[in-house]
């Protein structure tokens, strides 16, 4: 009988903790124009989409990308999906600037500023917190973290 | 089981053991020491002070940037733009790779352990400053390209001045972050050494005190027994057999000190038997020549003896045969006497009757009677020489008797009438003798021996005493000579046998031998006294009843 209980309990801290686990997790959305021509994208073109490399879409659509100002969870989830940090990345912003080969990332000052942004400009790029009510755009990716 | 017990080898197993220890502990003390020091030197040399250097040098590129911003916001000259411009590039470039370096390092400090809460949020407050920083940069440099240096100018000497203070406040924390922990790693490190040098020294004067105890425990263990070993053995091969050893361990050393000891014992034991078997044979040896000596005596005593028994028997058949003529001679001239008397009363009674008597018979007659009394008087001198003859040879007396030694004396001296006469005074100095039970001819003999010796210790004229008395149950005569006396070193020899002071022919050096033996034999004692040039005194101590006659014989 009590091993049954104690296997009872255990099964009930696993789910516990697996549910907090999965409470915890943050998923951003990668949200695009709803007029780009793709409809998902690479993490090696995601990057070197924020690095300025990429400049076109393939229609030759110009690219805007927006990046969200306040450092939070998705911020971080975002970038470290990329493999740049957000200051390593406006280092390079700063060169490209300087340089004249790019403009830095549009900044806007929340989530939903985000989705205005790229649903209003064409060829617009940015990312979300998945929940954050998207009007017309398109997901072209999904990042999960799990947590930690 | 004390270490007295134990076997050399495993004594000396024991105390290599410990030396070996103890120096195998300071090894292992001393690497692991090492291993210490060189970790904690590794840490201030790979992971501490790199990370100093590289924050300090990511503060002055941050330095330099800011500075080349104010340059690029005052300058004039396009082309000093360009080139300002390239420079920010460049020190953006160096910044990044000292992040990079930076965080390489971090990445090796947390495998080790050694990257502290509190540096992670400093760098992650200055990731966080420095983006607002590269924030401002970026619309600093939107605004340099829309609205000119005034516009700004102001971002950087307000906002951007503000956070590069911050984050240039959080990076000098980080350096005295790495240079006090590069510090404890340096004092941890000669802690570290400080104690294994201690330790090191300790435990290598502990070894060497084993050692030196170990050195001394080996001399006292086997030099010391040894050289004692060696002196017993000196002393045994000395003829030292009672040389011991105390065995004070039971090792080889003590092993060795018990067989020694009980090859001495062995040696004393066999050297003892030795002993007494030539002790034993000397023994036998004196035995045997003490009975050749005798045998020598018996012989020439009996000799002797034999010479005096047929003088003995030719004194008294020439004493026997002399007495019968001498009687007739002593009978007939008591006849002749008295026929001379009875003639010579016929002369007077002829010549009272008147007739005439021839002078000339009576001068025949007084002739006659000298002669008759001559020969009387040599009648009885004979007689009495043969008596003395008879008396001194004894041969009817040679029984053990009672006798009159006054008498055996006076016979001697007639038999030495001749050898005294004119030349030698003998004073008789008689006391009371009792009569002596004894052999009579053989004590004569010694007085004969005696006497004959005093004669020929007197040159020319002296004097001989002979002194006799009674001493409790003893008699002694002494027979006492004026003559020339004995050497002192020839008393203690006087009575041996063959002793002779007499050339060859005058004496056969028996004679006092021969009384001696004589004197023994009757339980009596001789002895002399003498001083060369006062004559020698000879005294014979006889007991008055020696006992049974049978004792006397053997």
């Amino acid at each position: 009988m009590s091993k049954l209980a104690t296997l009872i309990s255990y099964a009930l801290i696993l789910l516990l903790l697996t549910s907090s686990g999965l409470f915890s997790a943050t998923t951003v959305l990668v949200i695009a124009h709803s007029k780009v021509p793709v409809d998902t994208i690479t993490k090696v073109d995601l990057r070197d989409i924020y690095l300025g490399d990429i400049r076109q879409w393939k229609d030759g659509t110009e690219i805007v990308v927006v990046d969200t100002k306040p450092r939070n969870k998705t911020k971080e989830c975002f970038y470290s999906y990329i493999g740049k940090s957000p200051s390593r990345m406006k280092s390079i912003w700063i060169k490209k600037l300087l340089s004249g080969e790019g403009n830095p990332p549009e900044v806007v000052e929340s989530d939903t500023d985000a989705v205005h942004k790229v649903a209003s400009t064409p060829g617009a790029i940015g990312f979300v917190t998945k929940g954050t009510p998207l009007d017309s755009v398109r997901v072209i990716a999904e990042i999960v973290d799990d947590g930690d | 089981m004390s270490i007295r017990d134990l076997k050399l080898g495993t004594k000396q197993a024991v105390a290599f053991g410990l030396v070996l220890f103890l120096m195998g502990a300071a090894g292992i003390v001393t690497m692991v020491s090492m291993q210490s020091i060189k970790v904690n030197i590794e840490h201030t040399s790979q992971l501490w002070l790199p990370r100093a250097i590289t924050i300090s040098e990511l503060s002055l590129f941050t330095t330099d940037l800011r500075r080349q911003q104010i340059q690029l916001t005052v300058t004039e000259s396009a082309d000093m733009q360009e080139e300002l411009k390239r420079q920010i590039v460049a020190t953006l470039d160096k910044i990044n790779a000292a992040r990079d370096r930076y965080e390489e390092l971090r990445e090796l400090a947390v495998a080790e352990g050694l990257y502290s809460d509190q540096e992670r949020a400093l760098y992650d407050n200055f990731d966080r400053q420095w983006e607002g920083y590269q924030d401002l940069t970026l619309d600093w440099i939107v605004l340099l390209r829309d609205e000119g240096q005034q516009a700004a100018s102001q971002i950087l000497t307000e906002d951007a001045r503000r956070r590069s203070q911050d984050f240039r406040q959080n990076l000098s924390e980080l350096v005295s972050i790495s240079s006090v922990e590069s510090q404890k790693a340096a004092m941890e490190a000669d802690r570290a050494y400080s104690r294994t040098h201690g330790l090191t020294r300790i435990l290598m004067i502990i070894a060497i005190g084993v050692s030196v105890l170990f050195i001394i425990g080996l001399i006292r263990l086997v030099t010391f027994p040894v050289k004692r070993l060696a002196d017993a053995a000196c002393r045994v091969a000395g003829g030292d057999l009672d040389v011991q050893i105390e065995a004070r361990s039971r090792d080889e050393v003590g092993t060795l000190a018990d067989s020694f000891n009980q090859m001495t014992h062995s040696l004393r034991e066999a050297r003892a038997k030795t002993e007494a078997q030539e002790a034993a044979l000397r023994k036998q040896n004196a035995e045997l020549e003490a009975t050749l000596r005798q045998l020598q005596e018996a012989q020439q005593q009996l000799v002797m003896k034999e010479k005096m028994a047929s003088l003995g028997n030719l004194v008294a058949g020439v004493a026997h045969e002399i007495n019968n003529p001498v009687g007739a001679v002593n009978s007939s001239s008591d006849n002749a006497r008295r026929a001379m008397e009875k003639l010579d009363r016929q002369l007077q009674q002829c010549a009272a009757d008147g007739c005439s008597v021839n002078s000339r018979v009576s001068n025949v007659m007084g002739v006659l009677g000298d002669s008759i009394e001559v020969i009387s008087m040599a009648g009885q001198r004979i007689a009495q020489i043969v008596k003395s003859l008879k008396n001194f040879a004894r041969l009817d007396e040679a029984e053990y008797q009672k006798a009159d030694l006054h008498l055996g004396l006076e016979s001697t001296l007639t038999l030495l009438h001749h050898e005294l006469k004119n030349r030698i005074t003998i004073v008789k100095e008689f006391g009371q003798l009792p009569l002596v039970n004894c052999y009579p001819n053989q004590i004569n003999q010694v007085f004969m021996n005696l006497l004959i010796n005093a004669a020929q210790a007197i040159h020319g004229e002296g004097t001989i005493t002979i002194s006799t008395r009674t001493v409790g149950e003893d008699v002694e005569i002494a027979i006492s000579d004026s003559g020339k006396g004995i050497p002192p070193e020839n008393l203690p020899r006087i009575f041996d046998p063959g002793f002779t002071t007499k050339g060859v022919g005058v004496g056969t050096g028996l004679g006092l031998s021969i009384s001696y033996n004589i004197v023994r034999k009757h339980e009596g004692n001789i002895w002399v006294k003498s001083e060369p040039g006062k004559g020698a005194t000879f005294t014979i101590r006889l007991p008055i009843d020696p006992g049974d006659e049978t004792l006397l014989k053997s």
